[in-house]
């Protein structure tokens, strides 16, 4: 009996490890079993009888979850419309891929998503690099891509069926970079993570200061997600007598970051863009956040009063709902937005066809989240507003209003 | 004359501070150094005890820093029990996780009479499962370990460290100490090591090899909570947390020499080292390809370590 139940017990965990191992470090196949299926009252009938809509990005890994909380906006997106009725008059199917953050599995999963899957249209990851990646494979296909990174890389290069829908963070790096001035700021030191996003953000930011000409650049260092110790960066940074530095990276990671400068003693502003406003770097940085100042579109508040807008506050209700917590990333509100917009179009278009699609996405205004979305210019950006923000006394407060405080 | 104040100049720039103290960046960059090479040091010493106990490797001590540290938060932060019972509590747990998992997964595997690649591809199979159970249990958050000592930074020679980073120190040097008394000096360690030697001559002069083994893992997954609960407030906790410093601090065993307590210690001081000085000295940039470079010279010019790690031929 007990050598039965020793051998039961193994058995059950070795076909649980052999299950991870499969969904986990598997190549395209494995996608497979991490693929989930979401569709409300369209399961018991044919596939044709619904509209098929792609998702992709991390589930896994180091952006997990940031990753997470954008599909649960997509999956919350499409359950909305499917209880208003679907798309034209049939449910919408969403198909969710796991790219574990890593940009070849981005495009396993967009070839999978169309050639198999046969999507009319796809809702992509935060990383930017991954939409880059796969933006080929989409365009040949004709079927439209709303990816939800920020970097400048993948708009304005000719581009006929990617969009974004939110702010392209060159806004926020020219946003930041107004910021340091206007503080007053003089030297200024940058830490960034080996990411496309961050590099392309700080770049951004270094071209501007170097043709300023009223600030330098005193020290530029780096790190790797997921790091854990900063001291040698955060020393040298100290040692080089900035007054104000820049971070670009993940939320996480910033959030480490934030706390070992100011425990290492440095006093000055911190400066950045959305991924400072990352509930992980709150959490992590703690009362260390105070003096952090960043240029978004939007970013998640502490709680459901606090949104700013009645679009902003709806969705927070929906998904708190649906979910039990707040977003943990303004890139919920992202994915939301484009899954709408996407969803708006195929109804506007009255056709699932890839071009019909592009059409309706090009010739008509939508409004999210963000604002009024207007993509007729075919460079795929659809909106051009921020806002910059300071963290003080351990609340978001608007630049302006802190300006007018410490005046 | 002018040459000299300009030097002068450049240094007083290069070492003046936001606050506009002159700090000794060399000391300051020694005692970060010293502290997570501790941290590491810490974590190699489970890798080595396990090495040194059963002669298997393990690559899932990471993600079992990862999970101690979420039992200890769920402990401390959620349920606000006092810190030691969280730490004692999450120690036992740990203790028994290790137990269970020689008994249910690599024991089963040795009666097999597998081979140690099997083990070693079993714990990196063990680490994904563990890494999924703990996202669905606490989430993908990153969540912030309270501080344990009531204050966040202690001044020591000009810097400022967190305490609990700091304690990692003794902790390790304790632990490193208390392992070697205990495998040298004590008769059940010497059984531990007659056991991973050879399991069957062991068996053979009546010494419970399943058992020994399974304290050694159970020894090794608490050393690993402990680390765990150390580094929550240094790095808040997430689920990824475990990976990085895990494969540093396996690179620590392997470069101190894999299976000597000393060893794993010393290694860890040397990857601290190597990291916090190229990053400083040299470039952040590529602390990594530095740091690991070194794993790579040292596994071809030195494959049994600084200090001469025990190889068993199993």
């Amino acid at each position: 009996m007990k050598k039965s139940i020793r051998k039961f017990l193994g058995i059950v965990l070795s076909a649980s490890m052999i299950a991870v191992l499969l969904t986990g470090c598997g190549g395209g196949n494995s996608n497979t079993d991490t693929a989930e299926e979401t569709s409300t009252e369209g399961t018991s009938g044919d596939s044709s009888d619904t509209i098929k809509i792609g998702w992709y990005g991390p589930l896994s890994g180091s952006a997990a979850s940031v990753g997470t909380t954008g599909d649960q906006a997509a999956r919350l997106a499409v359950k909305q419309v499917n209880e208003a009725g679907g798309v034209l008059g049939k449910q919408v199917e969403l198909i969710e891929y796991d790219d574990e953050g890593v940009t070849e599995t981005s495009v396993r999963n967009v070839t999978r998503l169309i050639e198999q899957d046969n999507v009319v249209g796809i809702v992509g990851s935060h990383l930017s690099a991954a939409v880059l990646a796969t933006s080929d494979i989409n365009e040949e296909a004709h079927v439209v891509q709303f990816g939800t990174g920020t970097s400048e890389i993948w708009t304005n290069i000719g581009l006929s069926y990617t969009f974004r829908p939110t702010v392209c963070s060159a806004l926020f790096n020219q946003a930041c970079y107004d910021s340091m001035v206007t503080m007053g700021a003089t030297k200024i030191a940058t830490i960034s993570a080996e990411t496309e996003y961050a590099q392309t953000a700080t770049a951004t930011v270094v071209n501007l200061i170097e043709e300023g000409g009223v600030m330098e650049v005193v020290d530029q260092e780096g790190y790797t997600s997921g790091d854990t110790d900063f001291s040698g960066q955060v020393t040298k940074i100290l040692a080089s007598g900035a007054d104000g530095v820049l971070l670009n990276g993940g939320g996480e990671d910033l959030g480490k970051i934030v706390r070992a400068l100011r425990m290492q003693g440095y006093e000055g502003y911190i400066y950045g863009i959305e991924s400072l406003a990352d509930q992980q770097t709150l959490e992590l940085a703690g009362d260390y956040a105070d003096g952090v100042i960043f240029s978004c579109c939007y970013f998640v508040p502490q709680s459901v009063d606090d949104a700013l807008t009645d679009a902003e506050h709806d969705f927070l209700v929906a998904f708190q709902e649906e979910y039990g917590e707040l977003p943990v990333s303004e890139v919920a509100y992202r994915a939301y937005d484009g899954m709408n917009i996407l969803l708006q179009a195929i109804e506007l278009a009255g056709s699932t066809d890839g071009d019909d699609i592009r059409e309706a996405i090009l010739s008509n205004t939508f409004t999210g989240i963000a604002g009024e979305f207007d993509f007729s210019d075919g460079s795929g950006e659809g909106i051009t507003s921020g806002t910059t923000y300071v963290i003080d006394k351990g609340k978001i407060v608007t630049f302006d209003s802190y300006l007018e405080e410490i005046q | 004359m002018e040459g000299e104040t300009e030097i002068a100049l450049f240094i007083y720039k290069y070492y003046k501070t936001t606050r506009g103290e002159f700090k000794d960046m060399l000391l300051s960059l020694t005692i970060s150094a010293i502290v997570i090479g501790s941290v590491y040091g810490l974590i190699a010493l489970g890798y080595s005890l396990i090495y040194s106990a059963s002669g298997l490797m393990t690559f899932c001590q990471g993600e079992i820093l990862m999970f101690g540290a979420f039992i200890g938060l769920t402990f401390f932060r959620y349920l606000e029990w006092p810190f030691l019972i969280a730490l004692l509590l999450t120690m036992l747990i740990m203790f028994v996780l290790g137990m269970l998992i020689e008994r249910l997964l690599i024991r089963p595997i040795l009666s097999r009479h597998a081979t140690d690649i099997y083990i070693v591809l079993a714990t990196i199979a063990l680490g994904i499962v563990i890494t999924n159970v703990a996202q669905q249990i606490w989430g993908t958050h990153a969540v912030q370990f309270p501080a344990i000592f009531g204050v966040d930074t202690i001044n020591i020679l000009g810097t400022m460290v967190q305490p609990e980073a700091f304690v990692c120190i003794f902790v390790g040097a304790f632990a490193m100490l208390g392992i070697h008394l205990f495998m040298n000096k004590m008769k059940f360690g010497t059984s531990m090591r007659a056991a991973a030697m050879s399991p069957m001559a062991a068996r053979s002069v009546g010494i419970n090899v399943d058992l020994t083994t399974g304290i050694t893992w159970g020894m090794s997954c608490a050393l690993a909570g402990v680390a765990g609960i150390l580094l929550g407030p240094v790095q808040g906790v997430s689920i990824s947390m475990g990976s990085t410093i895990g494969t540093k601090a396996f690179a620590a065993a392997v470069i101190g020499g894999y299976g000597n307590m000393y060893g794993a210690i010393i290694g860890g001081l040397i990857i601290g080292f190597t990291e916090t000085f190229s990053a400083a000295y040299i470039t952040s940039d590529y602390k990594d390809f530095i740091t690991y470079g070194l794993l790579a010279l040292c596994m071809v010019f030195l494959p049994r370590g600084i200090l001469k790690g025990d190889v068993y031929d199993r």
